[in-house]
Protein backbone atom coordinates (compact mmCIF):
# COMPACT_ATOMS: atom_id res chain seq x y z
CA UNK A 1 0.00 0.00 0.00
CA UNK A 2 1.44 3.63 -0.96
CA UNK A 3 1.12 6.35 1.42
CA UNK A 4 -0.16 8.79 -0.31
CA UNK A 5 0.44 12.99 -0.51
CA UNK A 6 -3.55 14.46 -1.35
CA UNK A 7 -2.67 16.38 -4.06
CA UNK A 8 -5.91 15.57 -6.45
CA UNK A 9 -9.08 14.30 -3.90
CA UNK A 10 -11.96 14.20 -5.42
CA UNK A 11 -15.24 15.97 -3.94
CA UNK A 12 -18.41 15.98 -6.04
CA UNK A 13 -21.39 18.00 -3.95
CA UNK A 14 -24.87 17.33 -5.43
CA UNK A 15 -23.07 15.10 -8.15
CA UNK A 16 -21.15 18.17 -9.79
CA UNK A 17 -17.37 17.64 -9.64
CA UNK A 18 -15.89 20.37 -7.21
CA UNK A 19 -12.49 19.31 -6.82
CA UNK A 20 -10.62 21.98 -9.41
CA UNK A 21 -12.12 24.85 -6.61
CA UNK A 22 -10.89 22.78 -3.17
CA UNK A 23 -8.29 23.42 -1.24
CA UNK A 24 -8.89 21.32 1.92
CA UNK A 25 -11.51 18.33 2.61
CA UNK A 26 -11.98 16.75 6.07
CA UNK A 27 -13.88 13.74 6.87
CA UNK A 28 -15.22 13.31 10.20
CA UNK A 29 -17.34 10.79 11.41
CA UNK A 30 -17.74 10.15 15.52
CA UNK A 31 -20.17 7.39 17.57
CA UNK A 32 -21.07 8.23 20.86
CA UNK A 33 -19.20 6.81 23.35
CA UNK A 34 -21.97 5.70 25.52
CA UNK A 35 -20.76 4.66 29.80
CA UNK A 36 -22.29 1.22 30.60
CA UNK A 37 -19.99 0.72 33.59
CA UNK A 38 -22.22 -0.36 36.49
CA UNK A 39 -21.95 -1.62 40.11
CA UNK A 40 -19.37 -4.42 40.65
CA UNK A 41 -17.32 -3.38 37.57
CA UNK A 42 -13.53 -2.15 38.02
CA UNK A 43 -13.25 -1.03 35.15
CA UNK A 44 -14.82 1.25 32.88
CA UNK A 45 -16.94 0.14 29.89
CA UNK A 46 -18.48 1.89 26.96
CA UNK A 47 -20.55 0.90 23.96
CA UNK A 48 -21.09 2.69 20.77
CA UNK A 49 -23.60 4.97 20.52
CA UNK A 50 -25.41 7.26 17.74
CA UNK A 51 -22.94 7.87 14.94
CA UNK A 52 -22.65 11.50 13.52
CA UNK A 53 -20.36 12.54 10.39
CA UNK A 54 -19.25 15.92 9.33
CA UNK A 55 -17.55 16.81 5.72
CA UNK A 56 -15.99 20.02 5.90
CA UNK A 57 -14.76 20.74 2.45
CA UNK A 58 -12.87 24.44 2.13
CA UNK A 59 -13.66 26.14 -1.33
CA UNK A 60 -12.25 28.72 -3.55
CA UNK A 61 -15.70 30.24 -4.22
CA UNK A 62 -16.66 31.35 -7.94
CA UNK A 63 -19.29 33.36 -8.42
CA UNK A 64 -19.82 32.94 -11.91
CA UNK A 65 -23.16 31.57 -13.86
CA UNK A 66 -23.68 27.79 -12.78
CA UNK A 67 -20.33 27.32 -10.87
CA UNK A 68 -19.76 27.25 -6.71
CA UNK A 69 -22.00 29.90 -5.56
CA UNK A 70 -24.94 29.73 -7.35
CA UNK A 71 -24.96 25.80 -6.61
CA UNK A 72 -24.10 25.73 -3.09
CA UNK A 73 -26.98 28.54 -2.00
CA UNK A 74 -29.52 26.56 -2.84
CA UNK A 75 -28.70 23.70 -1.36
CA UNK A 76 -28.46 25.73 1.58
CA UNK A 77 -31.60 26.89 1.49
CA UNK A 78 -33.20 23.45 1.05
CA UNK A 79 -34.42 20.92 3.48
CA UNK A 80 -34.15 18.20 0.98
CA UNK A 81 -30.85 16.33 1.54
CA UNK A 82 -28.13 15.46 -1.33
CA UNK A 83 -25.06 13.28 -1.78
CA UNK A 84 -21.64 14.43 -1.15
CA UNK A 85 -18.62 12.20 -1.83
CA UNK A 86 -15.08 12.13 -1.14
CA UNK A 87 -12.20 10.00 -2.84
CA UNK A 88 -8.61 10.55 -2.48
CA UNK A 89 -7.58 10.24 -5.81
CA UNK A 90 -9.91 12.05 -8.49
CA UNK A 91 -10.44 8.54 -10.73
CA UNK A 92 -12.51 5.64 -10.27
CA UNK A 93 -13.86 4.23 -7.21
CA UNK A 94 -11.68 0.95 -6.57
CA UNK A 95 -10.31 -1.04 -3.05
CA UNK A 96 -7.49 1.52 -3.66
CA UNK A 97 -9.65 4.73 -3.93
CA UNK A 98 -12.69 4.37 -1.96
CA UNK A 99 -15.31 6.77 -1.64
CA UNK A 100 -16.90 7.98 1.18
CA UNK A 101 -20.41 9.13 0.84
CA UNK A 102 -22.92 11.21 2.93
CA UNK A 103 -26.30 12.41 2.39
CA UNK A 104 -25.59 15.40 4.11
CA UNK A 105 -27.76 18.97 4.52
CA UNK A 106 -25.37 23.01 4.38
CA UNK A 107 -27.02 24.20 7.63
CA UNK A 108 -24.77 27.70 7.37
CA UNK A 109 -23.02 28.63 4.35
CA UNK A 110 -20.92 32.05 3.96
CA UNK A 111 -20.56 32.81 0.34
CA UNK A 112 -18.04 35.91 1.15
CA UNK A 113 -15.39 35.65 4.29
CA UNK A 114 -12.26 37.29 3.99
CA UNK A 115 -10.05 40.34 4.25
CA UNK A 116 -8.44 42.35 1.47
CA UNK A 117 -5.79 40.43 -0.19
CA UNK A 118 -7.31 37.02 0.50
CA UNK A 119 -8.50 34.52 -1.56
CA UNK A 120 -12.57 33.97 -1.08
CA UNK A 121 -12.60 30.86 0.43
CA UNK A 122 -15.53 29.36 2.43
CA UNK A 123 -15.88 26.13 4.28
CA UNK A 124 -18.58 24.14 3.71
CA UNK A 125 -19.53 22.21 6.05
CA UNK A 126 -21.66 19.32 5.52
CA UNK A 127 -23.80 17.45 7.95
CA UNK A 128 -25.51 14.15 8.00
CA UNK A 129 -28.75 14.04 6.66
CA UNK A 130 -30.05 10.68 6.42
CA UNK A 131 -29.61 7.10 8.36
CA UNK A 132 -27.45 5.64 5.63
CA UNK A 133 -24.55 7.89 7.82
CA UNK A 134 -21.34 7.66 5.90
CA UNK A 135 -20.35 4.90 3.05
CA UNK A 136 -17.52 3.77 1.90
CA UNK A 137 -17.88 2.41 -1.50
CA UNK A 138 -15.07 0.35 -3.84
CA UNK A 139 -17.32 -0.08 -6.84
CA UNK B 1 -37.76 3.80 -9.02
CA UNK B 2 -35.38 6.33 -9.92
CA UNK B 3 -35.85 7.52 -13.67
CA UNK B 4 -32.96 8.53 -15.34
CA UNK B 5 -32.35 11.32 -18.10
CA UNK B 6 -29.21 12.09 -20.12
CA UNK B 7 -27.84 15.60 -19.96
CA UNK B 8 -25.05 17.59 -21.58
CA UNK B 9 -22.77 19.02 -18.82
CA UNK B 10 -22.81 22.86 -19.59
CA UNK B 11 -20.98 24.13 -16.68
CA UNK B 12 -17.19 24.29 -16.22
CA UNK B 13 -17.27 21.59 -14.05
CA UNK B 14 -17.38 17.69 -14.57
CA UNK B 15 -20.62 15.84 -12.96
CA UNK B 16 -21.07 12.69 -11.78
CA UNK B 17 -22.86 9.63 -14.16
CA UNK B 18 -25.53 8.58 -11.67
CA UNK B 19 -25.10 4.82 -13.05
CA UNK B 20 -21.18 4.66 -12.93
CA UNK B 21 -20.48 6.93 -10.61
CA UNK B 22 -18.06 8.75 -12.52
CA UNK B 23 -17.27 11.68 -13.63
CA UNK B 24 -18.48 13.48 -17.24
CA UNK B 25 -16.54 16.21 -18.15
CA UNK B 26 -18.01 19.39 -20.08
CA UNK B 27 -19.31 19.00 -23.75
CA UNK B 28 -20.19 15.10 -22.78
CA UNK B 29 -23.19 13.54 -21.92
CA UNK B 30 -24.16 12.59 -18.48
CA UNK B 31 -26.98 10.44 -16.62
CA UNK B 32 -28.83 11.84 -14.08
CA UNK B 33 -32.02 11.18 -11.80
CA UNK B 34 -34.66 13.58 -13.36
CA UNK B 35 -35.43 15.30 -10.09
CA UNK B 36 -31.16 16.25 -9.83
CA UNK B 37 -31.11 16.68 -13.42
CA UNK B 38 -34.27 19.17 -13.61
CA UNK B 39 -32.07 21.09 -10.71
CA UNK B 40 -28.85 21.45 -12.11
CA UNK B 41 -30.36 22.54 -15.67
CA UNK B 42 -31.82 24.64 -13.73
CA UNK B 43 -28.39 26.31 -12.22
CA UNK B 44 -26.94 25.99 -15.79
CA UNK B 45 -24.55 23.42 -15.13
CA UNK B 46 -26.03 20.82 -17.58
CA UNK B 47 -28.82 20.80 -20.15
CA UNK B 48 -31.12 19.16 -20.94
CA UNK B 49 -31.28 16.32 -23.95
CA UNK B 50 -33.66 14.99 -26.09
CA UNK B 51 -33.67 12.38 -24.29
CA UNK B 52 -34.87 13.65 -20.89
CA UNK B 53 -37.80 14.56 -22.64
CA UNK B 54 -40.73 13.60 -20.65
CA UNK B 55 -41.43 10.07 -22.42
CA UNK B 56 -44.37 9.75 -24.63
CA UNK B 57 -47.22 8.14 -22.60
CA UNK B 58 -49.84 5.99 -24.95
CA UNK B 59 -53.49 5.40 -23.85
CA UNK B 60 -55.09 2.11 -22.82
CA UNK B 61 -56.49 0.42 -26.24
CA UNK B 62 -59.55 -1.18 -23.79
CA UNK B 63 -60.02 1.98 -22.00
CA UNK B 64 -60.74 3.95 -25.37
CA UNK B 65 -62.53 0.59 -26.33
CA UNK B 66 -65.05 1.27 -23.54
CA UNK B 67 -64.84 4.44 -23.74
CA UNK B 68 -63.51 5.34 -20.46
CA UNK B 69 -63.81 9.10 -19.49
CA UNK B 70 -60.47 9.03 -17.79
CA UNK B 71 -58.64 6.22 -19.92
CA UNK B 72 -55.38 5.02 -18.17
CA UNK B 73 -52.26 6.68 -20.09
CA UNK B 74 -48.86 5.66 -19.64
CA UNK B 75 -45.27 5.04 -21.03
CA UNK B 76 -44.02 2.23 -19.02
CA UNK B 77 -45.03 -1.75 -19.94
CA UNK B 78 -45.02 -2.34 -16.57
CA UNK B 79 -47.87 -0.21 -15.66
CA UNK B 80 -49.35 -1.33 -18.82
CA UNK B 81 -49.60 -4.68 -17.26
CA UNK B 82 -50.29 -4.27 -14.47
CA UNK B 83 -53.33 -2.16 -15.47
CA UNK B 84 -54.22 -4.82 -17.64
CA UNK B 85 -54.18 -7.06 -15.08
CA UNK B 86 -56.30 -5.21 -12.75
CA UNK B 87 -58.87 -3.60 -15.02
CA UNK B 88 -58.93 -6.15 -18.45
CA UNK B 89 -57.70 -9.08 -17.10
CA UNK B 90 -59.35 -10.67 -20.14
CA UNK B 91 -56.84 -9.21 -22.63
CA UNK B 92 -52.98 -9.89 -22.97
CA UNK B 93 -51.58 -6.22 -21.95
CA UNK B 94 -49.83 -4.88 -24.75
CA UNK B 95 -46.20 -3.44 -25.48
CA UNK B 96 -46.06 0.02 -25.17
CA UNK B 97 -43.91 0.72 -28.36
CA UNK B 98 -46.43 -1.05 -30.20
CA UNK B 99 -49.13 1.26 -29.48
CA UNK B 100 -47.09 4.36 -30.40
CA UNK B 101 -46.07 2.49 -33.71
CA UNK B 102 -49.37 1.78 -34.63
CA UNK B 103 -50.31 5.42 -33.83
Amino acid sequence: MAKLVLTNAQVFVNAVDISNHVSSVTIESTRDEVDVTSMGDTSKEIVLGLNDVTFTVTIFNDYAAASLDSQMFPLHQTNTPFVVEVRPVNGARSTSNPAYTITALLPSYSPIAGSIGDAATTDLVFRNAAQTGMQRLVA
Amino acid sequence: MTEYGTYTVTGDQPVQDAKTGEAVAPGKQVRLDRQLGRELAFLGVVKAGEADAEPERVTCPQCEALDRSRPFKTASDEELADHYADKHPAFAAPIVEELKSNG
